[in-house]
């Protein structure tokens, strides 16, 4: 059979890392897959540069539009350690605080859109919405939905209060209820059990080897987490399982992500409890001394690295950010191969990254030398109906 | 195993390899190498603290010459290897023999920085607009916008 050649991609400008996979396939088979990333490469390394400390915290927060808080998380570290600055204790619980409820509402998010891919609308209703509980406590408690401005150099902004507390406490209770259904429906649901089992199976040595990083690397049975191997702010002092699956697919994917959000729902309440008194933040120089600091995170997506240059004035002079889903398109390439053109969107759906990558789908038809627009509607309604029409496994 | 042990450990094993090392802080080991030992030091981290998982790649521009960091994390540390390159001959040689996943990174740092990786398999842009030519990198100092612009 002739291969052809389905381009798919490139990108959205509302997202972060867009990306454009070249598929060959043959039939209904995909036989390679390549990378094109960069369509929305926005500078901001070289941005970094001419902005002060301060500044660079607002950038930082705006690289992601779901982990934000991860990357801020990681430049007031990277800055920290530069200054020699000793983060109080009750500043740096109330970091880790805002860390898991970002991995809660992230991860409920990405359980909807995984919903969404493999035609189970009612999955993306429900979770979304229960996704709202934790919308709620942060905009509650920094006063915003996504880009928090929370962390400061030397500590987080806002205090919290005993209701705040409270109100915290009470939606981990009620996300926990919700949690029964959805790890249920993870396991047990024929819907996601027929189009994720043994979809995009990425085997524990290829993890490995393409450097895989977060719950793909997790489903893919490596028990890796940044979290556990390099404790950041009060990682060290909270309890807590690193989720791993054998399966080594995106039904892998799925489990880690939902037992991963119970994890993070028992450290919140953890800190809640265990919140020490004092300070909250502690005043930061506007120049850092020269010198040089790394800090890496567990972001919802997996591992996301800062490395800063000082050079004591009051701007970096370097700055380097990657982020997770860098680390992930090489596993993705390799999870496409040998799968078939329907499940393409939960393979890519898998590792989280801008689902928006996968708005516009050019098919060419090498022989006929004709090519066709498809919008991402159409492959997705077309991967639906593909396993609805025969059973195919 | 404590950050001296580790420090003094690499010091006796890649003795002759190895310019410096030296541990800031807890969990973050530096080891800076000539450019041509870097690939025997990075084997060493491999063998040695088994280090399967490559970070990222990052790049200074030091004025005269670039300060090439690959950031390596295994055995419950952050490894940094570091080589200094010319800017009249800023070359490396590739990682992706021993660390496949090191392919991406270093398309970019050949795109952003011109640090070429010598050996690697398609060195071709990952970041830039297929039109960008020859227009530069954009994270060496000397370039600007003005300049990329010819406002200058």
């Amino acid at each position: 059979m002739a291969e052809v050649t389905i381009p798919i991609g490139p990108q959205h400008p509302a997202l972060k890392e867009p990306e454009r996979f070249l598929v060959t396939v043959e039939g209904e088979t995909v036989v390679g897959a390549d990378i094109r990333i960069g369509h929305m490469h926005r500078g901001i390394e070289k941005l970094a540069e001419h902005r002060t400390y301060i500044q660079n915290l607002y950038l930082t927060e705006r690289i992601c539009g779901i982990c934000s808080f991860t990357h801020t998380t990681n430049f007031s570290q990277v800055t920290e350690e530069a200054l020699g600055l000793e983060v109080p204790k009750r500043g740096l619980y109330l970091r880790t605080l805002v860390n898991e409820l970002e991995r809660i509402h992230s991860h409920l998010l990405w359980l909807g859109v995984a919903g969404h891919e493999m035609g189970f609308d009612t999955l993306f209703m429900y979770s979304w919405d229960d996704r709202e509980i934790v919308q709620d406590i942060l905009e509650n408690m920094t006063g915003n939905r996504v880009n928090y401005a929370y962390n400061a150099i030397g500590g987080v902004r806002r205090d919290i209060s005993d209701s705040q507390a409270q109100e915290v406490l009470r939606g981990m209770d009620a996300i926990e209820e919700r949690m029964k259904y959805y790890v249920n429906v993870a396991l047990n649901e024929k819907t996601i059990l027929k189009r994720t089992q043994g979809i995009g199976v990425l085997k524990t040595e290829d993890a490995k080897r393409l450097c895989a990083v977060g719950p793909l690397l997790r489903a893919s049975n490596v028990k890796d987490d940044v979290r556990r191997d390099d404790p950041y702010a009060a990682y060290g002092e909270i309890p807590f399982d690193v989720i791993t699956a054998d399966t080594c697919d995106v039904h892998g994917q799925v489990v880690v992500r939902a037992l991963e959000v119970v994890e993070s729902l028992k450290m919140c309440r953890h800190i809640i409890k265990n919140l020490p008194t004092g300070d909250i933040r502690v005043k930061a120089p506007r120049k850092v001394p020269p010198g040089e600091t790394i800090s890496h995170t567990e972001a919802p997506r997996g591992e996301d690295i800062h490395y800063l240059k000082s050079n004591g004035t009051d701007k970096p002079e370097r700055l380097k950010v990657r982020a997770p889903t860098l680390a992930n398109i090489l596993s993705v390439a390799h999870m496409l191969k040998g799968i078939y053109i329907a499940d393409i969107p939960m393979v890519v759906a898998g590792i989280d990254p801008c689902m928006a990558c996968m708005d516009r789908v050019l098919i060419v038809d090498k022989d006929k030398e004709t090519s066709q627009m498809v919008e991402m509607d159409v492959l997705r309604k077309f991967g639906n109906e593909w396993y609805e029409k025969e059973a195919h496994r | 195993m404590a950050e001296d042990e580790v420090v003094n450990k690499i010091n006796s094993d890649l003795k002759g390899i190895v310019q410096n090392v030296e541990s800031s802080r807890a969990r973050r080991i530096k080891i800076e190498v000539i450019r041509e030992s870097l690939l025997d030091a990075v084997q060493y981290l491999i063998n040695t603290y088994g280090v399967y998982h490559i970070s990222t790649i990052s790049t200074v521009d030091l004025g005269e010459s670039f300060e090439v960091l690959y950031h390596l994390f295994g055995a419950n540390k952050l490894f940094t290897v570091s080589t200094k390159v010319p800017k009249t001959d800023p070359t490396v040689n590739t990682l992706t023999g021993i660390l496949p996943g090191a392919i991406l990174y270093e398309r970019e740092i050949h795109d952003l920085m011109g640090v070429v990786a010598k050996g690697h398999p398609d060195l071709k842009i990952l970041v830039l607009p297929d039109s960008w030519g020859n227009k530069g990198h954009p994270l060496r100092k000397d370039w600007s916008l003005a300049k990329y612009r010819g406002e200058e």
